[in-house]
């Protein structure tokens, strides 16, 4: 993984350190890599470049015809990207994968990558005055009716999550934010679209991040492997305003169902999560989508100190989005990566109970598409 | 204000469930069965929620702030719009009547139907 700090090179060759460093770290020469699948959004808007997966490759130095695929699923695209590599292992062609995502927003003004963001959700509902920001605040307006919070009590447990995140972020040597934050100083930070306030919202960000992913056989052969035990991925209704409950994401419930039932477990035998937290009442919703909690309770589980980093179920240990930072095509990976460090006890952050199974789930979109993986260290 | 009522956001129902939707999909969206049959869209509605835009977008900059409306149309198709605030806030359940629709660049506006027998 980069650290999440302004790059002064484009995210192809931004990718390189973590690439090489992901080859190493799996004991391979980077003559096995058999596939490059990496996840991007932007770069045609920020970067005006395209094709930037054979690009990436090219910056590696690896030149062997391999076939390289960039994904764009917005948000979700390197989580995507990482569940495409691991069919690609599934079903025989190959044994060795590079998988990862890439991205550069900050050398650009923030109104371009607004505008670049927006292209995200559909046209007619944006250009129907419908932001990002309008969204959530939507979603948690949603939320906060259906489960009787007034605005002052629901924007109290929001401001918990995000002072979790930074705590768990002040300790994540690579987050873009390494700084602890109050909940007062969340509260009294500008509203962005209300209930929504500014630092309920992660940043824009640069970063990237890789894994090699490998067949059973080949895999066996590597330092410290973690295995895949489980991956779902779903799409949910482009139209926001369609949706009968937007205090849901059946999108995320559907790939949350697919890789727990893949791994063969269910929810409380997850030990660490790293969810998508772009916004903290969306850390809300995975953590009621994904079963962790019941519909209701996820918004009171920082409050509670139970998704600490020495609660009953730690997440966004990392920081999440909010602390680590959002480089978008490559967030799941970073996700992915952080999840496989935590696994093997090597995660340079706040301290875990030795977990065996972590999930990672990211969303793009308006909640349009989710991808989420489930991993475990060996015995 | 005052704006083309002529034009309106195209909406269909699906055949098998009934379901709404503004724009124009062969098959529904949300049973994935059923075949759309365009329906007429008339111009009012009732606000379901809202959310004042304090940052407007870039596309949107000139307006300044204005209030994002999600709108049940009366013929059940839900969709979003832009209300200017020129007499407070609106409310949930308020009734609202189209006042401008640009279908080239889809951009939405509402206004309270008091304000559009005085327009």
């Amino acid at each position: 993984m980069a650290p999440v700090a302004k790059s002064p090179v484009p995210s192809w060759e931004l990718f390189v350190d973590p690439a090489l460093s992901a080859i190493r770290d799996a004991g391979l020469d980077p003559s096995r890599i058999q596939a490059l699948h990496l996840g991007n959004v932007y770069s045609a808007f920020t970067e005006r470049q395209t094709n930037i997966a054979p690009l990436a490759l090219s910056s590696i130095g690896i030149r062997n015809n391999v076939p390289s695929v960039r994904y764009e699923t917005a948000c979700a695209s390197s989580g995507i990207a990482f569940r495409q590599g691991y069919l690609g292992i599934l079903s025989g062609l190959y044994d060795v994968v590079l998988v990862g995502g890439t991205e550069r927003l900050r050398a650009v003004p923030g109104v371009a990558v607004q505008q670049a963001m927006a292209t995200s959700m559909d046209a007619s509902e944006r250009n129907a005055g419908l932001t990002f920001a309008v969204y959530w605040a939507y979603v948690a307006k949603a939320y906060a009716r259906k489960h009787g919070l007034d605005d002052a009590r629901l924007q109290e447990l929001l401001a918990h999550i995000t002072v979790k995140n930074h705590h768990h972020g002040a300790a994540n040597m690579l987050a873009q934010f390494r700084k602890e934050t109050t909940v007062e100083e969340v509260l009294n930070s500008p509203v962005a679209a209300s209930p929504i306030k500014i630092m309920d919202c992660c940043p824009f960000s640069d970063g990237a991040a890789a894994l090699v992913l490998a067949s059973e056989e080949v895999a066996r052969g590597c330092p410290k492997p973690v295995w895949i035990a489980g991956t779902g991925q779903a799409s949910g209704p482009f139209t926001v305003a369609d949706r009968a409950d937007l205090s849901s994401n059946p999108a995320l419930e559907a790939a949350g169902k697919e890789a727990f039932r893949h791994a063969g477990i269910e929810p409380g035998a997850v030990d660490v999560a790293e969810l998508h937290d772009c916004v903290n009442i969306h850390e809300v919703m995975c953590l009621e989508a994904l079963g962790f909690f019941k519909e209701g309770e996820g918004i009171r589980s920082a409050g509670e100190r139970r998704t600490y980093h020495d609660g009953e179920i730690p997440v966004n240990v990392s920081g999440g989005l909010k602390s680590r930072g959002h480089p978008v095509g490559a967030t799941g990976a970073y996700q992915l990566c952080e999840i496989t460090q935590m696994l093997r006890g090597e995660f340079q952050g706040r301290s875990l109970k030795s977990p065996a199974t972590g999930l990672a789930a990211c969303v793009g979109g308006t909640g349009t598409v989710a991808a989420v993986s489930i991993l475990r260290r060996e015995g | 204000m005052t704006g083309d009522r002529r034009s309106l956001p195209s909406c269909g129902r699906c055949e098998a469930c009934g379901f709404t939707t503004a724009g124009s999909h062969p098959l529904c969206t949300r049973c994935g069965r059923g075949k759309m049959t365009r329906i007429e869209t008339t111009p009012g509605g009732r606000i379901l929620d809202f959310v004042p835009v304090t940052y407007p977008p870039e596309n949107l900059k000139a307006l300044g702030s204005y209030t994002s409306v999600l709108v049940e149309l009366e013929n059940g198709c839900h969709v979003f719009g832009i209300m200017l605030m020129e007499s407070g806030p609106p409310e949930a359940g308020q009734s609202v009547i189209v006042s401008k629709y640009d279908p080239e660049r889809q951009e939405l506006f509402f206004e309270g139907r008091s304000a559009e027998k005085g327009s």
